[in-house]
C-alpha cells in the first residue's frame, strides 16, 4: 500500500513539476493558448460567430466585397458573406483535417516502428524499407493525384495524407525503440518470461509516447498547412462549406483592391500552424525529447 | 500554384520575341484549346485557334453576309439541290501549294467520316461522295435534299491541304497529327502550344488573302481563369486584351490603368441553365418549372454578369424567327412551391447537383445564388465545380450529366438551326452542347421539317412553335443572351462583333495595331 501511495505521489509530484516547466516557457504556453482557443472557436462556432447563416450557401449582394468593420471582422467576400463567420467555420475543416490524418496515421507509425524496432530482422527490413519507399513520395503529390482519379473531396484528401503521414512516425519509434531495447530492464522482462506484448506495448510503448506526442503536434501544424495547399488548388471541400484554403484562393482573385479576402483567412492558417508548431516545440523542451523532426 | 509558376516561366521564355514581331496581341482564355483539328473543333476557344489557322470556302462579315475567302464565288442551282464554288486562282496553303478542289473534297470527306466538331451541320445533307470536284478550280456540293441554312453552314467547313494530311494520315485519319499540327490556308502559322498554358501564332507574310495597314504579327493566347494573374499582367503591360470571361472587377481596375478600353457588343451566345431531362429529379418537368422559377435573373443580369435578357432558347438576334409571344421566365419563388407541391417530389428533400466550370468566379456566384433559392423550397444542393474538360467529358454519359449546367451556347453558323439541332435533337445528345440529354420525337420532327424546307416564312412558324414548347417543357433555362465584353489596348482596333458565328470576331487578320 505504501508502495503505491509513493507512486502515486511522484507522479502527482511529476505532473506538477511537468506543469511548472511548461508554463514557465511563454512561447510554449502561447502555442498551447492558440490551439485550445482554435479548437474550442472550432467546437462552438455556431454559438460564437455574429453570422452562423453565412456558413452556407446565402448571397447578399447589396453587401459583397465590404472592407473590414466592426460589423464584419474581416470584411464580406464576392457573395456578401462574413468573412469572420466563415474563417472561424474554416477552422472545424482544418482542425478535422488534421485530426483524422494523425489519428489514423500516429498509431499506424507506431506499432510498425515498435515492431521493425524490437524484432529486427526481416520484420525491420519489410518495414522500414516500406517506410523508406513511402517516404520518397511527397504527400501533396499523393494527394492531388487521388483527388483527380477519385473525388476531390475532403475524405479523399484526408486517405491520401494519412497513407503516407506514418511513415515519419514509423522511423521515429523504430528508433527509439532500438535504444530502448538494449535496455537491462527489458532483457530483465524477458528473462523473466514476459510475453511480447507485454514487453511491446508495456514495456517500450511508455518511453516512446514523449518523443510521438511532439512529432504529432509538431505534424498538427503541417497537416493543415498541406491542407489549406489542397484547397487552395481546388482539392478541398466543395462550395459552399467554409474553409480557410478555399477562402484564401478566391480571394486571390480580387487582390489587391479587396485584399482582406485572402490576405485574413491567410492569417488565419498561419496563426493555426504557428501555434502547433510552437506547442511541438515547448512540448519537446519540456521531455528533452531531442532529433524530432 | 502550379499553374502560375508555370505561366510566369512561360511569359519569361517568350519575352525574347519580342523585340522581332512588332505587333504583338496578348490575350488571356478561360478555358484550354481542346483541339486544333479542324474536324474536331467545338467550342469556342477551338474555333477562335481554327478560325486563324484556317480558312473556309467562304466567312462572314460583321453583319452577317457571306463574302468570299478561299472560294472567289458561287453558284446556287435553280432547284437549290447543289451550290457550285469558284475558287480563287491564287489560294495557296501556307506551305506554298495552291487550294485545289480536290482539297475540298478531301476536307468534306475526312469531316464525314471522323463526325465530330462541325460534321453534325451536313448530316443528312451533304451525303459521302456529293461533293465533286469539276476541274482544279470548281467544287460542287449535291444535297440531298433542300436544306435552306445549307450556305450558312460553309463557313464552318475549313480547308486542310490533302496532300500533306494524307501523308501523316497513318491509321487514325490524321487526327493525331492535326491534333498538333497545321495544315490550312490561314492568315496564321501555329509557332507554340503549350497544351496547359499558352499558344502562339505568328503571321504568315505570304497569305494569299492580304493583310491592311499595322497588322498583327503575332498573336499569344495564355490560358488563365485567375482574375489576379489577369490584372497583373495587364499592370506589367504584357496583356492587350482579356477574355470575354471576366469579372466586373477586373474590367473596373483595368479601365483605370488608362491603357484599356471596353469594347461591349450585344451578342446571340446564350447562357443556359440545361437541365439534365433524364436524370432525377430533373427528369420531372414540374421540379425543372421550380428551378425556373427559383432563378433570380436579375441579380444575375445585373450584379453577376452583365447580359440582355432572354425569353425564349433563341436569343432576340434572330429576330424573325423569335417568338414574342413565350413569356419570359421569371422569379417567382411562391410559383416555384406550387410546381413542387405538382411533381412526384411534393413533402420530400429533392437531391439535385449544381454543376459549374470550377475556378469561375461569377459561375460559383450564380451557384450560391441558386443554392440559397433551391434550399429555402427544400432541395438538398450538391456543388460541383469541374474544370472544363471533365465536363465536356462528363458530358458524353448521361449518367454522369450533373442535373443543372451552367452552359454558354452561340450559333456556329447564322442559322437558328445551329440553335435547335445540336442542342435539342435526339440524334445530336452526348456532346456539352446537349447537356439536357432531350430525347423527345415531337422536337426531332419540328427540328427536321423546318431544315427540310426552304421558305422562311414556313421555318419561322416551326421555330416559334418550337419556342414555346421548349419554353412549356422547360428544358434550358436561357439565363441570358451575353453581352461580350473585352478589356483592350487602346491601340488596337479591328473588333467587330460576328453575331452569328461562334468565335469569328477573333479572326486576327481582320484587326490593326495603330500606334
Amino acid at each position: 500500500m505504501s508502495d503505491l501511495d509513493l507512486s502515486e505521489q511522484a507522479a502527482l509530484s511529476n505532473a506538477w513539476q511537468n506543469w511548472y516547466r511548461f508554463s514557465r516557457n511563454p512561447t510554449a504556453v502561447i502555442g498551447a493558448i492558440i490551439v485550445v482557443v482554435a479548437v474550442l472557436l472550432a467546437v462552438f462556432a455556431p454559438y460564437i460567430v455574429p453570422y452562423p447563416a453565412d456558413a452556407g450557401a446565402v448571397v447578399d449582394f447589396q453587401h459583397r466585397h465590404l472592407p473590414p468593420s466592426w460589423e464584419h471582422w474581416f470584411g464580406t467576400d464576392n457573395t456578401g458573406r462574413d468573412n469572420f463567420s466563415r474563417a472561424i467555420y474554416g477552422l472545424r475543416v482544418s482542425l478535422a483535417l488534421a485530426g483524422v490524418v494523425l489519428v489514423i496515421a500516429v498509431p499506424v507509425g507506431t506499432v510498425l516502428g515498435i515492431l521493425a524496432g524490437y524484432f529486427g530482422g526481416w520484420t525491420e527490413i519489410v518495414i522500414m524499407r516500406l517506410t523508406d519507399i513511402a517516404l520518397a513520395i511527397p504527400p501533396l503529390v499523393v494527394a492531388l493525384a487521388v483527388a483527380a482519379v477519385l473525388e476531390p473531396t475532403l475524405l479523399n484528401s484526408m486517405l491520401a495524407l494519412a497513407s503516407l503521414w506514418w511513415t515519419w512516425h514509423a522511423r521515429l519509434v523504430y528508433s527509439v525503440t532500438r535504444q530502448v531495447r538494449a535496455q537491462e530492464y527489458i532483457e530483465a522482462a524477458e528473462t523473466l518470461g514476459a510475453s511480447k506484448l507485454h514487453i511491446l506495448f508495456r514495456e517500450i510503448l511508455p518511453n516512446v509516447i514523449s518523443p510521438v506526442a511532439v512529432k504529432t503536434s509538431l505534424d498538427a501544424g503541417f497537416v493543415i498547412l498541406i491542407g489549406a495547399a489542397l484547397s487552395y488548388l481546388g482539392l478541398g471541400v466543395r462550395p459552399p462549406t467554409p474553409d480557410l484554403g478555399t477562402m484564401v484562393a478566391n480571394g486571390a482573385n480580387f487582390l489587391p483592391d479587396f485584399w482582406w479576402e485572402s490576405m485574413l483567412p491567410a492569417t488565419v492558417i498561419l496563426v493555426l500552424a504557428l501555434g502547433f508548431n510552437l506547442l511541438g516545440d515547448g512540448l519537446r523542451d519540456l521531455f528533452d525529447v531531442e532529433d524530432v523532426r | 500554384m502550379l499553374k502560375r509558376l508555370l505561366l510566369t516561366s512561360s511569359a519569361a521564355l517568350m519575352l525574347p520575341f519580342a523585340a522581332a514581331a512588332q505587333n504583338v496581341v496578348t490575350m488571356n482564355t478561360v478555358q484550354i484549346f481542346g483541339t486544333i483539328d479542324p474536324a474536331k473543333i467545338s467550342d469556342y476557344t477551338d474555333y477562335m485557334a481554327a478560325v486563324n489557322l484556317y480558312d473556309g470556302l467562304v466567312t462572314v462579315d460583321s453583319e452577317g453576309n457571306l463574302v468570299p475567302q478561299l472560294a472567289e464565288s458561287w453558284v446556287v442551282a435553280d432547284d437549290a439541290s447543289s451550290v457550285t464554288f469558284t475558287l480563287r486562282a491564287d489560294a495557296h496553303f501556307s506551305d506554298g501549294s495552291p487550294v485545289e478542289a480536290k482539297d475540298v473534297v478531301y476536307s468534306f470527306e475526312r469531316l464525314l467520316r471522323i463526325n465530330q466538331g462541325p460534321a453534325n451541320l451536313f448530316d443528312g445533307v451533304v451525303e459521302s461522295g456529293n461533293v465533286l470536284a469539276n476541274d482544279d478550280g470548281t467544287v460542287t456540293f449535291n444535297l440531298s435534299r433542300p436544306f435552306a441554312p445549307f450556305m450558312a453552314t460553309v463557313p464552318a467547313l475549313m480547308i486542310v491541304n490533302s496532300d500533306v494530311v494524307a501523308e501523316h494520315a497513318g491509321d487514325d485519319d490524321a487526327q493525331a497529327w492535326l491534333g498538333e499540327n497545321v495544315a490550312g490556308a490561314g492568315a496564321y502559322l501555329l509557332q507554340s502550344w503549350d497544351r496547359g498554358a499558352q499558344m502562339t501564332i505568328t503571321r504568315d507574310a505570304g497569305y494569299y488573302g492580304g493583310f491592311g495597314d499595322g497588322p498583327i504579327d503575332e498573336v499569344r493566347w495564355v490560358i488563365t481563369n485567375d482574375e489576379a494573374t489577369v490584372r497583373a499582367m495587364a499592370a506589367s503591360g504584357e496583356l492587350t486584351m482579356t477574355s470575354q470571361y471576366q469579372s466586373p472587377e477586373t474590367y473596373k481596375a483595368l479601365v483605370d490603368m488608362g491603357r484599356f478600353r471596353i469594347e461591349s457588343r450585344p451578342t446571340s451566345t446564350a447562357f443556359y441553365l440545361k437541365l439534365n431531362t433524364q436524370a432525377e429529379p430533373t427528369d420531372d418537368v414540374h421540379i425543372r418549372r421550380a428551378i425556373a422559377y427559383a432563378t433570380d435573373y436579375d441579380t444575375i443580369r445585373d450584379v453577376i454578369l452583365p447580359g440582355e435578357q432572354m425569353t425564349t432558347v433563341l436569343p432576340q438576334g434572330f429576330a424573325a424567327f423569335w417568338n414574342p409571344d413565350v413569356e419570359a421566365p421569371r422569379y417567382d419563388l411562391a410559383a416555384a412551391a406550387d410546381e413542387i407541391a405538382q411533381s412526384s417530389w411534393a413533402g420530400q428533400p429533392i437531391p439535385i447537383t449544381l454543376s459549374y466550370v470550377a475556378g469561375t468566379a461569377f459561375e460559383e456566384e450564380i451557384s450560391l445564388l441558386m443554392q440559397a433559392n433551391l434550399e429555402s423550397l427544400g432541395f438538398v444542393v450538391t456543388q460541383d465545380p469541374e474544370p472544363w474538360n471533365r465536363i465536356t467529358e462528363i458530358a458524353s454519359s448521361v449518367e454522369q450529366t450533373p442535373n443543372v449546367n451552367q452552359i454558354f451556347y452561340g450559333p456556329t453558323y447564322p442559322s437558328p438551326d445551329s440553335m435547335f439541332f445540336p442542342q435539342f435533337d435526339s440524334a445530336a445528345s452526348g456532346t456539352w452542347i446537349s447537356m439536357d440529354w432531350l430525347q423527345d420525337p415531337e422536337v426531332d420532327a419540328m427540328i427536321a421539317a423546318a431544315r427540310a424546307t426552304g421558305d422562311v416564312d414556313e421555318q419561322a412558324v416551326i421555330y416559334k412553335d418550337l419556342q414555346a414548347l421548349l419554353a412549356d417543357r422547360m428544358v434550358s433555362i436561357p439565363l441570358m443572351a451575353q453581352t461580350q465584353q473585352h478589356a483592350m489596348d487602346n491601340c488596337l482596333t479591328g473588333f467587330v462583333a460576328v453575331p452569328p458565328m461562334m468565335s469569328f470576331e477573333f479572326d486576327f487578320s481582320r484587326y490593326a495595331w495603330t500606334c
